[in-house]
């Protein structure tokens, strides 16, 4: 009787799987999906970049079976608190007040911040921003770090993701745009960015910026544990090298020099 | 996790700022809403094919499409037109303002129009005869007859779509204006509170509706004053 054979198959497969899923904590992953090179979403929908690679390396070492979320930046710590994910693994920089309400893993990735606007027109940069209109993500830490040491030469406009800073950047309505280097280095090498060059100095400014990008947990998560050691083991054996190698060629964003 | 007072009032000055410009929004697209579903109308009544086709086209068009789908193509689109950006047009696109405006009053339209169009098919044809025949020309008889006459018939539909303009005007969130919603959320994700500040906003709205349903029935009120006699006659009484 084939059918007998068939249903014995398929029952020692569906075994199989879930004593799979039993060995495998299933989680929730919130990545933003439009911050290239870290994460973007692909034509047919599914998620590419730097941190989806290293995330899934993540959940592989760690023994997790990791869902992506896609989530919109401005919402995505508010999302994390009610609980619409386990972790958020999308260049979320580490800082005090987000120390408060949630816990990070260990620093990641670390990248610099940068200012960029219109070919030769930020020669002088401290006279040359002056009253001009520059597009951060609104309320992030590029968004207050403007507020800080701009106040009243920059006016900030605040958006929800960077194809929109960069469709307006564009379009002209604001004049500098103001991020992470390698997303501004990505869009700077795009047909899109050719007008378009780094203003001023390169920023590292740990007290507004943060010290590094790490995952983010509610408080108290045990995951944290299992991620940390899973980014020590993905440096300590290279793999680190060979993610950044693949998605930012010649960068350095080694984050180890800020663990503690 | 509920916010203490003390760091809710250091956000007040953001929230005061996002009412003004909701208030700012639904003022202009009142006007403008009006401006645009008035003509319309009058095209949706009128005796021409070409005219009534244009009308159904327009309504048809803003009153079907998404209000954030219209916002997107004005704000995205526009500055893509070739030229458009020498021309004195781009000091009107290059601001988010003017564009939210003119979206919303073009959805805001699509609804009136068909609201107003209906109000004035529905006067009766009694006030108007009785008007040519005491010799009112057509336009006297337009504006001193049908006007007023279509507008005691449509006041309460009118003062139900004022209302959704106020709620509309959220949608502007999406192309970098901060509106009251916008700034109940910003001060969400900054606290990780999304109770208070959205019971807040949510309080103001509520306000804004009170004032203009309390506003629309007033001009009822003056307009129909036959309505509400025997509770004018109650209050004599008393």
């Amino acid at each position: 009787m084939p059918g007998l054979k068939h249903l014995a198959f398929a029952a020692a497969l569906l075994a199989a799987t879930s004593l799979q899923a039993l060995a495998q904590e299933k989680i929730k992953v919130a990545t933003e999906a439009s911050f290239p090179p870290f994460s973007k979403t692909e034509a047919d929908g599914s998620y590419s970049g730097f941190e989806i690679d290293l995330g899934n390396e993540v959940c592989k070492r760690a023994g997790l079976d990791c869902e992506w979320v896609k989530q919109d930046f401005d919402g995505m710590i508010a999302a994390l608190l009610a609980r619409k994910y386990n972790m958020v693994f999308s260049s979320m920089s580490i800082k005090p007040e987000r120390e408060k309400v949630a816990d990070f893993s260990i620093p990641y990735y670390a990248g610099k911040f940068v200012f960029y606007g219109k070919k030769g027109a930020f020669k002088d940069f401290a006279q040359d921003i002056k009253g001009k209109r520059v597009g951060v993500y609104a309320g992030a830490t590029q968004d207050q770090y403007v507020r800080k040491y701009h106040a009243g030469e920059l006016e900030p406009v605040g958006y929800e993701n960077a194809d929109q800073i960069h469709a307006d950047l564009v379009n002209g309505r604001i004049d500098l745009a103001f991020g992470e280097q390698m997303p501004a280095n990505e869009f700077l090498a795009s047909p899109a960015g050719a007008d378009f060059e780094v203003a001023g100095p390169v920023i590292d400014n740990p007290e507004v910026l943060g010290r590094g990008v790490g995952a983010m947990f509610a408080k108290g998560d045990p995951l944290k544990a299992k991620v940390d050691e899973a980014i020590r083991a993905i440096y300590a054996d290279g793999t680190f090298d060979k993610i950044e190698q693949k998605w930012v060629p010649g960068a350095d964003i080694r984050a180890d020099k800020l663990w503690q | 996790m509920i916010l203490d007072w003390e760091t809710f009032l250091t956000f007040v000055p953001l929230l005061v700022q996002g009412a003004v410009t909701t208030i700012e929004l639904t003022v202009l697209v009142t006007i403008f809403g009006f401006l645009i579903a008035l003509p319309v109308a009058l095209a949706r009544n009128s005796e021409s094919r070409a005219a009534r086709a244009f009308a159904r086209s327009f309504i048809f068009f803003f009153r079907g499409a998404p209000i954030l789908a219209v916002l997107f193509l004005l704000y995205y689109g526009l500055p893509q037109i070739p030229g458009i950006k020498d021309s004195f047009l781009w000091h009107l696109i290059a601001r988010p303002m003017p564009i939210a405006v003119l979206a919303l009053s073009l959805n805001s339209a699509g609804f009136l129009a068909e609201i107003f169009a209906l109000a004035l098919r529905n006067v009766a044809v009694g006030d108007i005869e009785a008007a040519r025949a005491f010799g009112f020309s057509r336009v006297q008889t337009f504006l001193r007859f049908a006007l007023p006459g279509a507008a005691r018939l449509c006041m309460r539909p009118y003062g139900n779509e004022l209302v959704f303009v106020l709620k509309g005007t959220a949608a502007v969130n999406f192309i970098t204006i901060t509106d009251l919603i916008g700034a109940a959320n910003q001060i969400y994700f900054n606290t990780f509170d999304p109770i208070t500040p959205l019971l807040v906003a949510g309080a103001i709205y509520l306000v804004f509706a009170l004032l203009i349903v309390t506003t629309v029935r007033y001009m009822e009120r003056k307009l129909s004053p036959w309505l509400f006699l025997k509770a004018a006659l109650k209050e004599a009484k008393a």
